[in-house]
């Protein structure tokens, strides 16, 4: 299951208004900012982007302007290669003179063009305003998201265009039984990666298999318990034996880190309490 | 002094020689397959029971750019490190080991997907996953 996040949750993202005779305005942005005003090649001017509180951005153009052609791309600053990205709570609002509820189409972008899907502006629309782009090759800096209206707007003033962009989150899945290791944060180069660990145990079953440990330690554990399955009465002798190769065997592993003992811990006295009836 | 290491074949016979039942000879049968398990038995008890230096080694192998699931590497003598029993991780960065890394990924990390330098790592399970990556064998 796929579960998604605010494309501004894990950081700015680059904002982009393009038209169609080119990139009209361009700004690094997070949640709650707002844009200086700047004027589109479309006769727009005064338009404002903002990023409100809940990660929706918003390309807002005052009466003298119209919406066509215009595009609005969040760009996120952060790698999503290999992560699904999509727009939802695409919303678009008129006012003036224009045909209210406004028609139109728009276009849903993302670096890989096979992916993009046509919008309905209308309130309501036959199409739900969410397009989802699957996971697809993108620049170093991930997948870019964005609404391209088509130039099949017509009248309006005042209007805006609106979409929350969101990417897959990161959380991995797993969906069989073999043991891995997992790292966080994902790495950004091929760094290496050292895992200090006790080795598991190969297989001993087979003829030719050799002990991991010492082997007269296994010898003798097994025929002291080998012994002591057939009531041989040197069961215990053996199982001795054993005891005293494990001690010596771990003392020595000990090598020069040293033993002390901590000081021994005596507890308080018990208070005498006065027997009242004394 | 180094580790002693014999045969399973080698200890098999030996036991059944210090049983008394050494006429029996090493062929296959019942009481073999007995000798066996024992053995088998004595030495995964020894192995899980203690920490012995002769099986504490280091794997180490690259990471994948972007990746965050690995499966557990195998060295050159077939050996893959005890899950249970990991001692530390570190991540070389310009040839500058880091301090163990800290076991344990909160899912709220999960919310984060920037690239940088691992901090943290758990063991899991899972495979069959496209994001799992086969690491190289690199082990000293």
């Amino acid at each position: 299951m796929t579960t998604w996040v605010n494309m501004f949750e894990a950081g700015a993202c680059k904002v982009e208004v393009w038209d169609t005779t080119g990139q009209v305005f361009i700004d690094t942005m997070a949640k709650g900012d707002t844009s200086a005003s700047f004027n589109a090649n479309n006769g727009s001017t005064h338009c404002i982007v903002n990023v409100d509180s809940s990660g929706a951005v918003k390309l807002s153009i005052t009466p003298d302007g119209s919406l066509d052609g215009l595009s609005l791309f969040v760009d996120p600053q952060y790698d999503t290669t290999s992560l699904a990205t999509r727009i939802v709570g695409i919303d678009s609002s008129f006012e003036g003179d224009g045909t209210v509820p406004y028609g139109g189409e728009a276009t849903a972008d993302c670096d890989d063009r096979s992916q993009d899907a046509t919008v309905s502006l209308d309130t309501s629309p036959a199409t739900p305003p969410e397009v989802d782009f699957t996971a697809h090759a993108a620049g170093d800096d991930g997948a870019f998201v964005g609404l391209f209206t088509n130039g099949s707007t017509t009248g309006g003033s005042a209007a805006s265009l609106q979409f929350t962009p969101e990417v897959e989150a990161s959380a991995p899945s797993f969906t069989c039984d073999e043991t891995i290791i997992e790292v966080w944060q994902p790495p950004a180069e091929a760094y290496n990666l050292r895992i200090r660990a006790y080795s598991q145990a190969t297989a001993f079953a087979a003829d030719a298999d050799v002990t991991m440990v010492d082997s007269r330690l296994v010898f003798l554990l097994a025929l002291a318990n080998m012994k002591a399955h057939y009531g041989q009465p040197d069961a215990s002798a053996i199982a001795n034996q054993v005891q005293l190769r494990l001690r010596k065997m771990k003392a020595r592993n000990h090598n020069n880190r040293l033993y002390r003992p901590q000081p021994q811990w005596t507890p308080p006295p018990r208070p005498i309490i006065a027997n009242p009836d004394d | 002094m180094a580790l002693v290491s014999d045969t399973l074949s080698n200890l098999r016979s030996q036991l059944s020689k210090r049983l008394g039942f050494g006429s029996q000879g090493d062929t296959a049968g019942p009481f073999q397959d007995l000798l066996t398990a024992a053995l088998t038995d004595a030495h995964e008890q020894l192995m899980y029971q203690f920490e012995w230096p002769e099986i504490r080694r280091d794997w180490v192998f690259p990471l994948v750019a972007g990746k965050t699931l690995y499966s557990l590497p195998t060295d050159s003598c077939n050996r893959t490190p005890d899950p249970e029993r990991i001692i530390s991780v570190h991540v070389e960065v310009n040839g500058m080991w880091s301090p163990p890394l800290q076991r344990g990924i909160s899912p709220a990390l999960y919310t984060i997907s920037t690239r940088g330098i691992p901090v943290k790592y758990d063991i899991a399970h899972g495979n069959a996953n496209p994001d799992i990556q086969p690491p190289g064998i690199a082990g000293p």
